[in-house]
């Protein structure tokens, strides 16, 4: 699979593998596992994804962004199964001519994968409970 | 008809599996199949409001309706980032 991973993953990994010389704008994003949600201590999570449609959209959603920014490119990487506080669930870097492009470009990108990507996440809490977690959309 | 069914997230552990093989009557849409499995749960409306629907890896009403073969799969609202 190109855009999921049960294995670690990082914007710097994303940001070697291309280089776009025309490109003087690169905004990176990576989203971390907290240590923290809705007041509770959160110890891990635990990433589900409907594997082979998860690919689907993230590449889809990949298309999309570079077509409505045109000359952007976008490398995107999300991470399932087991992870820990502080692990990169998450990793997008969009290359833009400029920054104004490079930042709306990247934002539009988190905010579609939280909204269309088939990955649910599990919360495990200190007081030994969990539960599946609603998207924050708008975070 | 012979469809595969798949389950995520809280559904999947609500209706205790992560994928069924279901034998059923054609012309059924991708609601009334998820209907037919919840049966009389008592959750089912709370369900029908929440769950997305997917035929073959791709995002549908659920008014569509489902053919022999397909891939079927109830989704709660997507959750990752």
């Amino acid at each position: 699979m190109e855009f999921i991973t049960k294995e670690k993953i990082s914007t710097s990994e994303l940001s070697l593998s291309e280089s776009y010389p025309e490109c003087g704008g690169v905004c990176s994003f990576e989203g971390v596992v907290r240590n923290h949600h809705e007041g509770k201590e959160v110890l891990r999570l635990n990433y589900e994804a409907y594997e082979p449609m998860a690919e689907k959209v993230l590449k889809q959603l990949k298309l999309e962004i570079e077509s409505e920014w045109s000359a952007c490119h976008v490398a995107v990487r999300h991470r399932y199964g087991e992870l820990e506080i502080g692990d990169v669930a998450v990793a997008i870097v969009v290359w833009a001519p400029h920054r104004a492009e490079a930042f709306a470009a990247c934002q539009a990108m988190i905010n579609r994968i939280k909204k269309r990507v088939p990955i649910w996440k599990q919360e495990f809490y200190g007081d030994g409970s969990f539960e599946w977690v609603a998207c924050h959309c708008g975070t | 008809m012979s469809i595969k069914v798949l389950f995520f997230g809280g559904l999947k552990e609500h209706v205790g599996k992560s994928e069924t093989q279901m034998n059923l009557q054609p012309g059924m849409s991708a609601e009334q199949v998820l209907c037919q499995v919840l049966g009389d749960d008592p959750h089912l409306e709370k369900w029908q409001r929440t769950v997305l629907y997917s035929i073959n890896q791709e995002q549908v009403e659920g008014s569509v309706l489902v053919q022999d073969g397909d891939e079927v799969a109830f989704m709660p609202p997507m959750a990752g980032g």
